[in-house]
This record gives structure tokens, sequence and C-alpha cells, in this order.
């Protein structure tokens, strides 16, 4: 009788409730880049994450935004979903909704010093790449893409989907090398505001979000 | 005893009758009331109520340079609570070290009413817009987190931080709620032109031909009780090459908003000169000239310009006697929006 207490009060205690929940982990990385690329800033938002079962959602994460960021080596997060679901796919927007955008300041991931909002105009940068290659005409050879917007005809948000099989964790690969070579930086080395642009640079960067084992 | 029971019904009976709705902060400051007849707010006070003690750190903050880089300059340098909260003869705005911005300082009056903000409605929402001052190279030219470096070692905030979130580590989100809590209680509603509205006093002769003449010509986009709609208008004000300011479209995009500016309130505008989102006139009547015979057909020009105003010079007198009517004292020497004494 009494180890029947302690037991309920160790799970008490330690948050394991009746309703006890798994982990996914999701890690993003990028393979060795190409030498001519200086990699400073890899920043992204991951949100709005659901796990769905033959296309329909099972469990959605709440408050579902984590921020990204390649070089500083925060690159993974854990997602805690019930014990007792079924799913065989993991979705997720790479960027922060229009809803979020236009209801204020937030805190955490989405807390303004973050380097991931814009001042001048209201809006989070869904996804920011900075460095150096010889072909830019930027000063210093700089490249410079901030990329958002979520006003209409400047939606950048991108939706992803991958295969997930639990209880293994997830492994996504940002191919920053296709990206390298499909772009020409003596044409293009900066993009800072939302528009056509982002949003056409937002949708190609998508495509290089990849399984890897 | 009687007596007093009924001093209080009559008091509750006159205080329903002046205000439907009340915003009630912690106590120990005013309430914010909004008047009778007014749309409902933009900003959802329910879900986020004032408080005064962090409208109290908003008030401090409003007033501290100590959000610019070189603790040269405050809100209040560019937002002066006894001229409408504008920069009273200053077409452009001044920055740190000399700068100079390219739009007019606009005024701070019932911005819980406001959707957009800047002349160019490039920030969404009142908690973020202090972000675009304090990080612009031509105003506070200050970076976030050093703002927050510098008030985590001050002993003051630290204290106010404290005292309104239980929590002296003072985050952005705090700071930027602050600054917005303060302006939100910025309300007029205590003019001449809101006094006849309640019947409590009468416009003149004159003022009445103005008001009427104003609802004929100019109320469509200054509407009232906010006298303003809110929207994007181009003015028809030939464009500065100097400046080649094309306004909203500049954030949409869109050609159909190009030279479109906020349309913006016209209440206490007897002190918030010089007018327009440049500042390029200095007087009320260098406006109704505007209107009456500058008004540039360039493209997007609003559609109740298109065919210009007509209006005599009397006419014109009367429309100013019946702006000066949306003067309202109360609100530019309330002591609860002035320099704060601790």
């Amino acid at each position: 009788m009494r180890h029947f207490v302690f037991l309920v009060l160790f799970f008490e205690f330690s948050g394991i409730r009746a309703q006890s929940t798994n982990e996914l982990k999701v890690e993003f990385s990028i393979p060795k880049i190409d030498e001519q690329f200086k990699l400073e800033v890899l920043r992204f938002y991951v949100t709005n994450i659901q796990l769905t079962q033959y296309n329909s959602p099972i469990f959605k994460e709440k408050e579902s935004y984590h921020l990204i960021d390649i070089v500083k080596g925060e690159n993974s997060f854990v997602i805690n979903y019930p014990e007792n679901i079924q799913f065989d796919n993991i979705q997720f927007d790479l960027g922060v909704d229009s809803l979020t955008n236009v209801s204020g300041v937030y805190s955490g991931d989405l807390d303004p010093t973050k380097g991931m909002y814009w001042t001048w105009q209201s809006g989070y940068i869904n996804f920011k790449i900075e460095g150096k290659h010889p072909e830019s005409n930027g000063r210093k050879n700089d490249v410079q893409f901030h990329l958002g917007g979520y006003l209409p005809g400047q939606f950048a948000l991108q939706p992803l989907k991958f295969n997930c099989a639990p209880p293994t964790d997830l492994k996504i690969q940002f191919d920053i090398n296709s990206f390298l070579e499909s772009m020409d930086f003596s044409k293009e080395h900066i993009i800072m505001s939302p528009g056509e642009k982002a949003v056409k640079l937002s949708q190609q960067l998508a495509s290089y979000f990849k399984f890897y084992e | 005893m009687n007596k007093h029971i009924l001093l209080f019904v009559v008091f509750i009976a006159i205080g329903s009758v002046l205000c439907s709705v009340q915003f009630k902060i912690d106590s120990e400051i005013n309430p914010i009331l909004i008047p009778d007849n007014w749309p409902d707010p933009v900003y959802n006070f329910s879900k986020k109520p004032l408080k005064a003690k962090i409208i109290e750190i908003g008030r401090s903050l409003f007033y501290d340079p100590i959000l610019s880089l070189d603790n040269s300059i405050s809100c209040s340098s560019c937002h002066l609570s006894f001229t409408a909260f504008t920069h009273v003869d200053h077409a452009l705005s001044h920055g740190i070290g000399d700068s100079i911005g390219t739009r007019n300082s606009p005024v701070l009056i019932n911005l819980a009413w406001n959707k957009y903000f800047m002349w160019d409605g490039a920030i969404n929402h009142i908690e973020v817009q202090a972000l675009a001052p304090i990080s612009h190279p031509a105003e506070m030219g200050e970076d976030l987190n050093r703002v927050l470096e510098k008030l985590r070692h001050s002993k003051k905030y630290q204290a106010k931080f404290y005292a309104a979130f239980k929590d002296s580590s003072i985050s952005s989100k705090q700071l930027l709620i602050a600054l917005a809590q303060f302006q939100l209680t910025l309300i007029s509603s205590n003019s001449k032109y809101d006094k006849v509205k309640r019947k409590e006093v009468t416009f003149t002769k004159q003022e009445k031909s103005g008001y009427k003449l104003f609802k004929k010509h100019c109320s469509s986009c200054h509407k009232e009780p906010l006298f303003t709609s809110g929207e994007f208008e181009n003015n028809g004000l030939p464009i500065d090459p100097t400046l080649n300011d094309i306004g909203r479209g500049k954030i949409t995009q869109l050609a159909m908003d190009d030279f479109k500016f906020k349309v913006p309130t016209l209440r206490n505008i007897e002190f918030s000169f010089p007018y327009m989102h440049d500042g390029r006139f200095k007087s009320l009547s260098e406006v109704l000239n505007h209107y009456t015979s500058g008004v540039s057909h360039t493209a997007n020009l609003s559609s109740q310009l298109v065919y210009g105003i007509d209006l005599t010079s009397n006419e014109r007198v009367d429309i100013v006697s019946f702006l000066l009517t949306l003067t309202d004292k109360e609100f530019l020497f309330n002591p609860d929006y002035q320099f704060p004494k601790n």
C-alpha cells in the first residue's frame, strides 16, 4: 500500500499522468556546403505541426511555433503526442500564419528580439539566409534573403509534408547545395521585403527540404 | 441617509447615460470611457485588459530617451501631449543626430480604433508599432535587445516591471505591451463637437454652417465620430519630387494603392499643424485651398475629389470654425498623459 502511494506521488510529481505521451524528435540539418558559399545565418520557422493518418489530422500541436537556427545548432524540437494514436505523416508550415502576423506581440520563439520580425513593416520573416558568395554583387559579396509576407499576393508561407513512421526520429535535411546551384547571385543577392520575388524564392526553398536517413 | 442613496442613484444614472461601455483599469487611474454611439474599438480590451501599473510603465517609457541609440530621443520628442501628440511646426520628423525622416509625425488620438498605423499602414497592430521608430535609423536608431539591456540595468524599471508583471526580467513583449497600453489611453472625446452631440452646449451659427458643409464635402473620408474612415486615399497632393513617396502602394505593392495615405483624424486639428503626410501645409486655410483648387489628378485619386470641392471663401471660413470645435482641451491638458513625476 505504501509503495502504491509512493508510486502515485511519483507519477503526480514527475508529470507522468494517466494520459501519457510519446515523443517525436524532429531534427533539421544541412549537408556540407559547397566551399564557395560562406553561410552566416540560416534560420526559419516551423509551425502548425500536425500528425495525420490517411490524410486526415490526428493530432495538432498547441502553440506550434518553432524557430530553427542551423548555424547556432538550435536545430531540433520534440513533439509530445498522445500515446494511443497512429499516424503515417507529419505536416507543418515553413513560416508564420497570417493570423499570428496581425495579432500583436508574442514571446518565446516568436519574440521580436529573435531577429525574425520586420520592424519597418509588421510581419514575420519566415526564412532568413545570409552569407557571402564570390559571385554576389552585394557589398562585401553579401547574400541576404529575408523571406516572408502574409498579405494577399505576398503570402510566402510554405506547407510541407513528410512520411513519418514512429518511433523513429524525423530527420529533415535542407539541401542547401541544390539551392546554391539554382541561384545566380550576380543577378539576385538580396531580398529583404515581402513580394513576388520573396514568394517565388520561398516556394523554391521549400522544395529543397528533404527526408534524411 | 436616504438623501445619500438618492444621490448615489442619480450619480449612477448620469454615469450610465454618459458612457455605454467602460473598460476598467485596475482602479488607481481614470477608466477609459467609450462614449455612446462610437463604434467598437479595434483593440480587443476584453482579451487584453489595461492595467494601471502597465500603463504607468508605458507612460515612463514614452517620455524616456532610453529607447534611442544615444539616449537623446523619446517618443514624446515627436509626439507632444499639448499638441495632440504630434510635432508642431515640423514638416518632417526628427531623429537621432539631427537626422530627418520622410513623413510628418502623426497625432496619437483614439488609437484603440486604428486598424493600421503609420501613414502607409505599414504597421498592423499597436503592440508592434513601437518597433518601427525604435529601430529606424532616422528616428531612435536603436536595437531592441540593447533597449532591453538598458532597462534591465535600471533600478527604476526593474521595480516598475516587477510591480506590473511580478517579474523583473523585462521582456520585449512586456515593453511593447506597456507602450501600447499607455497609448491606448489617449482618448479624445470631450471637444465642443462631442459636447454638442451630447446636448450639453450648442454650436454658434457659423460652426453650425461649417458642420453642415463638413458633412456635405468632407465626412465621407473624415467620418464621424472618429473623423477618419481609417482607410487609405489619394487626396490629390502634387507629388513632391524630393520624396517621391508612393505611400500605401509601397506596402501592398499594388498599383491601385500608389499615392494613397491613411486618412488622418481631424480631432484636435487646431494643434496638429503642419498638415498632410509630409507636413506641406502650415494652416487650415492652405488645406482648404488645396481641396478647392489644388487637387492634382494623379493615379488613384479619391473618387470624392475627381470633380473638386467648390467652396466660397465664406464657406471655407465656416468649415474652419467647425474644425476648431474638434479641439479637446481636456485631452490636450490631461495630466495623466503628461511627463510622469516618478
